[in-house]
């Protein structure tokens, strides 16, 4: 079955999201510890069209596999415009709620992973533990 | 992992906003101060943040390959203490020791209520720096759930 495999591209997939989210969350702490600072622009990453890319790569068949993409960490933040006289576009409830989101997903991407690390475990004792 | 890095970045966050705290409740405790070891009335100070680009990180020297996001996002710093060059108030007292030869006291030039406002826009900032400390403390333990065996 190919779930139980360790490597297999759906817990690539699943760990190339987790990493994908953990730096989403690191940009959303950036911006937040960044509220009050004059002329900062807020950073931003389109998590969606990242994966994407890196899913169409390794379909293309690139060595080392999805693993292997996260990396090289090439992708880009977009800025959004400053909307404040001081400069600063941070606005600190979006960044709140972004990063409520980022986390849950996060939880979401690590519970599926988990359940599969459970059923290789399962298999692996023989259907005793 | 990327994670450990926001520590660094809330705690910086944190620290900045303290700052910003200690300098309103300074504008705020002097707002009649009408003496000062310079001489003259208190002036208002403001604080300066800057965005900073952070240092290099003992887990950075590890994963030398992927430079990834830890040295694109910016970390927060106080560039400085900035004192008002503002006029103070001038109050006419004539009974007042510090007044001058025409009766009049100089005030700080300090408006409470910005201040107060001011103060309100620091807790609240603290404060979500907090939170996103706790939701980074809250994702590391549940991946270290993921390696338990049990």
């Amino acid at each position: 079955m190919a779930g139980l495999n360790l490597f297999s591209f759906t817990n690539q997939l699943l760990s190339v999201s987790m990493s994908l989210r953990a730096a989403q969350h690191e940009i959303l702490a950036a911006n937040i510890a960044n509220a009050d600072t004059p002329g900062y622009r807020p950073r931003d990453m389109d998590f969606a069209g990242i994966l994407k890319t890196m899913v169409l790569e390794h379909k293309e068949g690139r060595q080392g596999g999805l693993l292997a993409l996260t990396s090289s960490n090439q992708f880009s933040t977009l800025a959004r415009p400053e909307t404040r006289l001081d400069g600063n576009g941070v606005d600190i409830d979006k960044e709140i709620s972004r990063m409520v989101e980022n986390t849950l997903k996060y939880e979401a991407s690590l519970n599926l992973f988990s359940r599969k690390l459970a059923g290789l475990r399962y298999a692996i004792s023989e259907g005793r533990g | 992992m990327d994670l450990f890095n926001v520590f660094a970045l809330s705690g910086a966050g944190m620290s900045a906003q303290k700052s910003r705290m200690n300098v309103i409740s300074g504008n705020l405790v002097n707002a009649q101060t009408t003496r000062t070891p310079e001489g003259g009335p208190y002036q208002r100070r403001s604080i300066i943040f800057r965005a900073v680009r952070q240092k290099g990180k003992f887990s950075s020297m590890l994963s030398a390959d992927r430079p990834g996001v830890s040295r694109r996002v910016l970390s927060v710093e106080v560039a400085g203490v900035k004192t008002s060059a503002q006029k103070p108030k001038k109050i006419y007292d004539p009974g007042h020791p510090d007044a001058d030869e025409q009766g009049f006291v100089s005030y700080p030039n300090i408006n409470v209520m910005q201040e107060m406002v001011d103060l309100l826009s620091a807790v609240r900032s603290y404060e979500a720096n907090i939170t996103v400390f706790n939701s980074t403390k809250t994702l590391i333990r549940r991946v270290l759930d993921l390696g338990r065996l049990t």
